[in-house]
């Protein structure tokens, strides 16, 4: 009994698409921990500005978000600051704001982005001394998760797309 | 046709709405027009009633922490840190030159000065109006003979009768070049300690002080005159509340320097116990040569006498009647 060309394009559709998740997963698995560093490098940068130079937060967020350019990281601090520019916003609205918009770029788990909405409870809210406390004690919390992201790279990411592969290879043997 | 002033007032209500939460301004706006028109301070505290004040005084429904908190984090653009300076002082400048007013739990130095305050629990907004072009009906008695210059002078009145207000218009037409017709445009120096003068916002007058006019932000007065002598070098130099015998002697130094000086202190009249040293001081020193006496009768400001360094009454100003103060208010810059 032949495979008909139906059959044919059906498999390589499935196998296609099982890669893709595969590879969308162990991407994700990738580029976690170097978003979470660019988020610590971001936060070290909001840590400078608000304990050293006084920066209003609009402006720390921008300079946060340059340290940070051109990725979904850089994209969030900036989103977030040009909420903040309008009369009447505030940090809590436009982080978390951001947050959620950017998450699935920044490759975040939901406990990642946790760490940031924390924060953005008290951001601006108290004396320099006490941001720059809060925010050390979310580069902690991110650092750890980073190394966590880190182990799970070097664990999953080939498997996740192997795994994709294999999975459409029995999906198609199962369908023939 | 509406009166220009109440269409104003109610400008200044809804150029604050921004920063307040939702439903108190919802609320605020629900108001009959009459109360928001004549609305003058918005004071919100901490699980009690929202109070307005005005023409009339009314309580409504209670504000929780959560909406103070809103109020605090907007109106220091979530940037508490920041404005550490401004906390202290107690109160913020906001655009279009409201005051908000700020009471919390102050934290203190171990040499007993105050760090920084916390808790915030009550906030009180003033909104800003200024008035225009009343300054004007001084110029004969200021303006010295052919238009050489302005004749330094001493503004005297009890609180909330206007002499900021006062002060205010005097820089813009001074600066502007618009005080009277004999009168070049002259750069005029503002040193204001409470920012309340031009009531600056990151560095940018929110009141129109003049296209001449600089402005030195929470500088103490009598370091602050003379840092604008040397750096600015201006024709007038404005301030606000001399008050002791320190002050006195720098604005004895601006006039030895050639420059004007204008200023206001309080005081119920010239005979008042509590600045009659500090007068005999800046009459002795020839400092002052005019001291305009303000008052406020019912609603309205009025310029109540004019005397010169000799203390004898000096005629010659334009009507004592301060109609037109109050049909000319309004807010000068909408953010």
């Amino acid at each position: 009994m032949g495979i008909s060309i139906e059959q044919w394009v059906g498999s390589a559709a499935v196998l296609a698409a099982t890669t893709l998740i595969g590879q969308a997963l162990a991407n994700r698995i990738r580029d976690r921990p170097t978003n979470l560093r660019r988020l610590c490098s971001s936060l070290r940068v909001l840590q400078t500005e608000i304990g050293f130079r006084r920066a209003p937060l609009r402006d720390a967020l921008t300079r946060a978000a340059t340290a940070a350019r051109g990725t979904p990281v850089g994209q969030l601090f900036q989103d977030a600051a040009e909420t903040l520019t309008k009369p009447g916003s505030t940090a809590v609205d436009s982080l978390v704001a951001a947050v959620h918009k950017h998450r699935h770029a920044c490759s975040m788990e939901m406990e990642d982005a946790q760490v940031i909405l924390d924060l953005a409870q008290s951001l601006g809210a108290t004396g320099a001394s006490d941001q720059v406390a809060s925010l050390q004690a979310s580069i902690a919390m991110l650092e750890a998760r980073e190394r966590e992201a880190l182990a799970v790279r070097d664990r999953f990411a080939r498997v996740y797309r192997t795994l994709g592969i294999l999975a459409g290879v029995v999906v198609v043997i199962l369908l023939i | 046709m509406p009166h220009p002033s109440i269409e104003c007032r109610d400008h200044a209500l809804r150029s604050v709405l921004p920063w307040l939460p939702q439903d108190i301004a919802d609320e605020l706006m629900r108001l009959p027009s009459a109360i928001r028109e004549g609305m003058e301070e918005i004071r919100l505290r901490a699980e009690r009633p929202l109070e307005v004040s005005g023409i009339e005084q009314m309580l409504l429904k209670k504000v929780t922490r959560a909406q103070i908190s809103h109020v605090v984090q907007a109106i220091t653009g979530s940037s508490l840190y920041a404005v550490e300076a401004e906390l202290r002082r107690g109160y913020i400048t906001l655009p279009g030159g409201h005051r908000v007013g700020l009471a919390g739990h102050v934290s203190q130095s171990a040499q007993a000065q105050i760090e920084t305050m916390t808790q915030i629990g009550s906030c009180n907004i003033r909104l800003a109006r200024a008035v225009l072009n009343f300054s004007r009906r001084l110029a004969p008695i200021l303006v010295k003979p052919q238009g050489s210059g302005i004749r330094s002078a001493l503004i005297v009145g009890p609180p909330r009768t206007g002499k900021t207000t006062l002060l205010r218009d005097l820089a813009r037409t001074i600066g502007s070049g618009s005080f009277d017709r004999r009168l070049p445009r002259l750069r005029v120096a503002i040193v204001d300690e409470r920012s309340e003068i031009a009531a600056c916002h990151e560095g940018v007058p929110q009141f129109d002080v003049g296209i001449s006019t600089d402005v030195l932000d929470a500088a103490p007065k009598i370091a602050g005159m003379s840092m604008m002598l040397r750096a600015m070098s201006p024709d007038v130099i404005i301030t606000d509340e001399i008050g002791d015998a320190g002050d006195a002697g720098a604005v004895a130094d601006v006039t030895r320097a050639g420059v004007s000086f204008i200023g206001s202190i309080h005081g119920g009249s010239l005979a008042d116990v509590r600045i009659r040293h500090l007068l005999a001081d800046l009459r002795a020193s020839g400092a002052v040569e005019r001291f305009i006496l303000i008052g406020r009768s019912g609603s309205e400001f009025a310029i109540q006498n004019v005397y010169d360094e000799t203390l004898r009454e000096v005629t010659g100003w334009a009507s004592p009647s301060s109609s037109g103060w109050e049909a000319q208010q309004y807010l000068l810059r909408q953010p």
